[in-house]
């Protein structure tokens, strides 16, 4: 889970938003204007203002393909934004409502959108070509109060609105001559205009703040005023559903929520921060919160001196300043949205949240919108990342401790007279540190010239040492990669205490580079990280880490994985 | 520069809000028994309660206090006569007033955690706000309506320190007291959720 990108906009209430399908454009619903942002590099600037609504508009589309925009208002009206050349034009729809409307959204085949109204109905509307307007159709049975939110099914058919009846219901809103007849569907076969397909209550009957079907259209999930979410999986026209789960949480009511594939619910409300349920037909569960780690600086209590510690219980009675919530939203989240994905899964959403203006003069910012991306392929193949990084280090200080060992055998038994090469490699030693009797000889002319000139009696007591440790010093490989890079530093610094006298600042080097190692070693070792930004670094580590080994087989792996992974860590951090 | 400029005249009066334009659509919920809009629940009778009175009360005799407060929260009134409640009120605060103060959490925390225990845990949160708005608070002696009347003070209800006549008065704070601990420790383990349950529920105890 990537940090939010959090974008303030304003200090006011936002009550719903909607993003264009490129996601450059932003609407904004603020009191009765509707206010399009536009992205400019990664902040989102005010680019228009819509007005046309004498009341506060109280919810927004943006339709995918199309473009156009629909607001609706408590002024019980309904505009269409119809983008030209030469800005938006607006269109009036008759809606025929004696109350607010409360809740709009565009059909997925944008051909017609449905208005959610305090009126007890719900008015689906659709462009008339021989009239060049636009009409509703009600649907009032048997809906006994006000309509809080609507959710069209994929088929564009069946859609679902949930009420302060305590209801969430399920309508066909079909319509001669706009729509295709649907597929039947476990929601029933023949759907003329206003069909019940489904009424659902759960036990405690609290209002209806969000309906969503699933994204294959067969289960619905409504988030109602108890705290709760309930799941329904239908069976069948006529017929009780087979499966209805309530899962009755700890938490605060859900104002909002969205499907993520068909087994998760991304759910926020008045807790100001996303929750995660997890479930299938045999039963959901709530499986934590979104926001993994709390907002730095937010969280840990600074340090304070005795005087101001007691400076603030004068002052406010209290030692901490607890005015702020250690959530990313400071308030109410009013609306969940998809941000990007492809129907089947969801990897961005994005949420909006109100705010008391009571609250406004105190918290500087207060309007946030934030785009959280998200996971569920995504965590578990960072993981599978990180893990192979740790199998290719390993694997390559096995070798370079194998071959080490065998190259000092080799020596032991030959019997040569050069020996510099057993020792372990500092930085400015660049060969492959595997070289059997053949490639040793060969590696024996590059030595540096500054080593091969010793004084032959510094070489002739080292030589006696090693002789004396030269089975102790390189311990066997083990299959722990900090026991491995452990060892190695233990060469370095074996190799670095025989050639203090000869080579300039070897210590220090070999300081240096013991400290790199381990530093890589352990990002490697211990990364365990759901977010892209922090595997990048187990990355680099890795990379770094076999560089240094100089394992070629180690190198083009970790080469390899890195391409494979490059375009598709860009393709999450580009958002 | 509106489109729908007709509308504004109309709309910046406040005429318009003094006519309840409820009353006249026969379809509104004013003229509507919203109670059809839920299942019928099960009328409670008066014998039902004082035989599960018994029960509840011979369990705690035997030393299961846990037994008795899972049978009168598997059993809630929501149905029935003002005085069948308040019986079943009765007997709910004799239970929780029976159970030591360092047996409430573990308590609690093992039936939240079985089988439909959080719905058992908002009925016991029904039960303890009914007791606090002053129904049945008083000690399991008192005579059952002696909190309601003494109510109407001209402290609101709130002061527990003076200003109240009579033995009575430590008798409604004692089993305030006893609500207001048990609230506290339902809260740590059902959280906010149970107390917004118990807001919204149309079932009422």
């Amino acid at each position: 889970m990537a940090a939010p990108e959090v974008h303030h906009l304003f200090h006011h209430p936002i009550a719903d938003h909607s993003f264009s399908a490129d996601r450059k454009t932003l609407a904004v619903a603020k009191d009765s204007a509707l206010e399009l942002y536009g992205r400019v590099g990664s902040a989102f600037k005010l680019k228009d203002e819509l007005k046309g609504h004498d009341k506060t508009i109280t919810s927004v589309d943006i339709a995918a393909n199309s473009g156009r925009i629909v607001t609706c208002s408590q002024d019980r009206n309904a505009l269409v934004w119809e983008p030209s050349p030469t800005g938006y034009k607006p269109t009036l729809v008759l809606l025929r409502i004696a109350r607010a409307a409360t809740f709009v959204r565009w059909s997925p085949s944008e051909t017609k959108f449905a208005v959610g109204s305090g009126d007890r109905v719900i008015a689906v509307c659709y462009f008339e070509e021989e009239n060049d307007w636009w009409v509703s159709k009600h649907l009032k049975k048997p809906i006994r109060s006000t309509i809080t939110t609507v959710n069209w099914h994929p088929n564009s058919v069946l859609l679902a609105a949930g009420s302060t009846d305590a209801h969430a219901r399920v309508f066909s809103s079909f319509i001669k001559g706009v729509d295709a007849r649907p597929e039947p569907s476990v929601w029933g076969e023949r759907l003329p205009f206003n069909t019940v397909c489904g009424e659902f209550l759960n036990n405690s009957a609290g209002w209806v703040h969000s309906v969503a079907f699933s994204p294959s259209g067969n289960a619905l999930a409504f988030a109602a005023h108890d705290s709760s979410i309930t799941v329904v999986y239908p069976t069948g026209p006529e017929q009780p559903p087979q499966a209805v789960i309530s899962v009755n949480t700890q938490l605060l009511p859900f104002m909002s929520m969205i499907w993520n594939g068909e087994t998760e619910i991304i759910a926020a409300g008045y807790d100001c921060e996303a929750f995660r349920f997890q479930g299938d037909s045999s039963g959901w569960q709530l499986s934590g919160t979104l926001e993994a780690k709390g907002r730095p600086g937010l969280g840990d209590a600074r340090e304070e001196s005795a005087l101001n510690m007691f400076r603030q219980m004068d002052l406010k009675g209290k030692v901490k300043d607890d005015t702020q919530l250690k959530t990313v939203h400071q308030n109410t989240i009013s609306t969940v949205r998809i941000y990007e994905g492809n129907g089947e899964s969801v990897s961005k959403f994005s949420n909006r949240r109100t705010s008391e203006s009571a609250l406004s003069s105190l918290v500087s910012d207060d309007q946030t919108i934030s785009i959280h991306s998200g996971d569920s392929e995504h965590v578990p193949r960072i993981h599978a990342a990180v893990h192979t990084i740790h199998g290719i280090c390993l694997e390559a200080t096995k070798t370079y401790l194998c071959t080490h060992e065998a190259n000092r055998r080799l020596r032991a038994s030959s019997g040569s007279g050069s020996q510099h090469h057993d020792a372990p490699r500092t930085p400015s030693d660049s060969q492959p540190p595997f070289t059997y009797s053949y490639s040793y000889n060969a590696s024996q002319s590059q030595t540096p010239s500054s080593q091969q000139s010793h004084p032959s009696d510094h070489n002739k007591s080292h030589r006696s040492d090693r002789s004396r440790d030269k089975d102790t010093t390189i311990p066997p490989a083990t299959n722990s990669l900090l026991h491995n890079v452990s060892s190695i530093c233990g060469m370095i610094w074996t190799g670095s205490q025989r050639d203090r006298l000869d080579v300039l600042n070897v210590e220090r080097l070999a300081v240096d580079s013991m400290a790199r190692l381990l530093a890589w070693a352990e990002t490697v070792a211990l990364g365990d990280y759901d977010e892209w930004a922090f595997a990048g670094e187990v990355l680099e580590a890795g990379h770094h880490l076999c560089a240094w080994l100089g394992v070629p087989d180690a190198v083009q792996a970790m080469e390899t994985l890195e391409a494979d992974l490059a375009g598709w860590g860009r393709q999450h951090d580009a958002i | 520069m509106s489109i729908i400029q007709q509308h504004t005249s109309a709309s910046l009066s406040d005429a318009w809000r003094t006519i309840n334009i409820d009353a006249l659509d026969p379809d509104s919920s004013q003229n509507f028994d919203t109670t059809t809009l839920h299942p019928p629940l099960p009328e409670v009778s008066d014998a039902d309660v004082r035989g599960l009175n018994g029960q509840v009360r011979q369990l705690l005799r035997g030393g299961d206090a846990e037994g008795a407060l899972r049978g009168c929260l598997e059993n809630p009134v929501y149905s029935g006569g003002e005085g069948v409640k308040d019986a079943h009120m009765q007997t709910v605060v004799e239970v929780l007033q029976s159970i030591k103060a360092s047996e409430m959490t573990p308590m609690l925390q093992r039936i939240h955690g079985s089988e439909g225990g959080s719905e058992l845990i908002d009925v016991l949160m029904k039960y303890l706000y009914k007791g606090m708005s002053g129904g049945a608070a008083n000690g399991a002696g008192g005579p059952r309506t002696s909190a309601r009347n003494l109510t109407p003070q001209p402290t609101g209800g709130f002061s527990q320190v003076g200003g109240r006549p009579g033995a009575t008065n430590e008798n409604t704070g004692a089993g305030m007291s006893v609500l207001l601990s048990w609230h506290e420790k339902v809260v740590d383990v059902a959280g906010m959720g149970s107390i917004a349950r118990c807001m919204t529920d149309w079932r009422k105890v």
